[in-house]
């Protein structure tokens, strides 16, 4: 193999690695109709909930499909990690933007958390009505 | 630019001892390993757990699911390149070896899979495991055609070009799965696809034998 090659195979790898780390930074925006401040207090109302097991004030904030998905026996599951978790500590980064499913445009909001134990990633949306459309865990 | 150049049959008498077909096999294992477990699912995990990637992947669900489905081509392929540059000589072989480092990457990310659901896997019966293992079986022929793919390019002095090839034609088979999901294609239906293309890269394997050196004997 002569270095010309090598150092195309190379390039290849580099930019593959650079790649993810570019999109790992263009985050999209809120679409219209919702606002910033609204949006991120709803997010952070969210977390505080879950971080309190507060099963019936999340419960409120759902939509109907949701309350269908997001099952008392789900939601034991979510509680026992964030109990293994250990103590909440801070919201270290939260971003907006937009997803469009099935012709409907939701707010979406990822927030990255610190617990005591590990850091929690959440991705949030709320529909036009500032409900609860979806939450997921990582 | 490169240049069509004719190719021609060289037959040689080749050794082709079994620690030689155990090795290119452990290779093609290493291969998956070093491309997938050790490097790009850990990179998309981090990434998973960042927020400016996840909202850019919600906010273009088809482009963001095509784009990393790419990478894998970019990485399985690269390595594959670089596995046969580096540490399997000479460039010039038998079709057996790119099968064989086709077969042992292939099976490694089967037995990877397999281990990581084999909790909830070991609670199906085993009529439902008949569509797990075709898939399987189905990834695993194309990992012998993708090895090809990227052999054939040392073989026709074409390296960059079958390498660029590889890397889109795999990251083609991957796309097929957002592709499914934004679509909503069922999970028969899109098995069905990608035995049709199994079908096309088995094609093009038999296809490939022209350009590998004839094993005869001078005795």
């Amino acid at each position: 193999m002569n270095k010309n090659s090598l150092y195309r195979v190379l390039t290849i790898i580099l930019l593959a690695v650079l790649s993810l780390g570019v999109l790992n930074g263009c985050g999209a925006k809120l679409p219209e109709g919702f606002e910033e401040a609204e949006v991120q207090a709803a997010a952070e109302n969210v977390i505080a909930l879950l971080n309190q097991r507060d099963a019936e004030g999340l419960r409120a904030l759902m939509t109907e499909e949701m309350k269908v998905v997001l099952t008392d026996d789900i939601q034991a599951q979510i509680f026992t990690l964030l109990v293994e978790s250990g103590a909440f500590q801070e919201i270290v980064d939260l971003q907006m933007g937009g997803s469009t499913q099935n012709g409907i445009t939701y707010a979406a909001v990822a927030a990255k958390a610190k617990y005591e134990n590990r850091e929690i990633t959440y991705t949030i949306s709320f529909d036009q009505d500032m409900k609860l459309a979806g939450l997921y865990l990582k | 630019m490169l240049t069509e150049t004719p190719f021609k049959v060289q037959p040689v008498k080749m050794q082709q001892s079994a620690w030689r077909f155990v090795l290119v096999f452990f290779l093609g294992a290493l291969c998956f390993l070093v491309t997938q477990v050790f490097t790009r699912v850990p990179l998309l995990g981090w990434l998973q757990g960042e927020p400016g990637f996840i909202l850019w992947a919600m906010s273009i669900p088809l482009l963001s699911g095509m784009l990393i489905a790419l990478t894998a081509g970019i990485f399985e392929e690269s390595g594959r390149f670089a596995f046969k540059a580096l540490l399997i000589k000479p460039a010039q072989t038998g079709i057996w070896e790119p099968v064989i480092f086709g077969l042992g990457h292939g099976l490694c990310e089967a037995i990877w899979m397999f281990s990581m659901v084999w909790g909830s896997i070991s609670l199906l019966q085993p009529s439902q495991l008949i569509l797990p293992l075709a898939e399987r079986v189905l990834a695993i022929t194309m990992h012998v055609g993708f090895s090809v793919m990227v052999w054939n390019g040392f073989q026709l002095d074409k390296r960059i070009r079958c390498l660029v090839l590889a890397i889109l034609a795999h990251g083609a088979v991957d796309a097929l799965i957002p592709l499914a999901g934004i679509f909503g294609w069922g999970v028969l239906a899109l098995e069905w696809i990608l035995a049709g293309l199994a079908s096309l890269l088995l094609i093009y394997v038999f296809h490939s034998r022209k350009y590998y050196s004839e094993e005869v004997s001078y005795e």
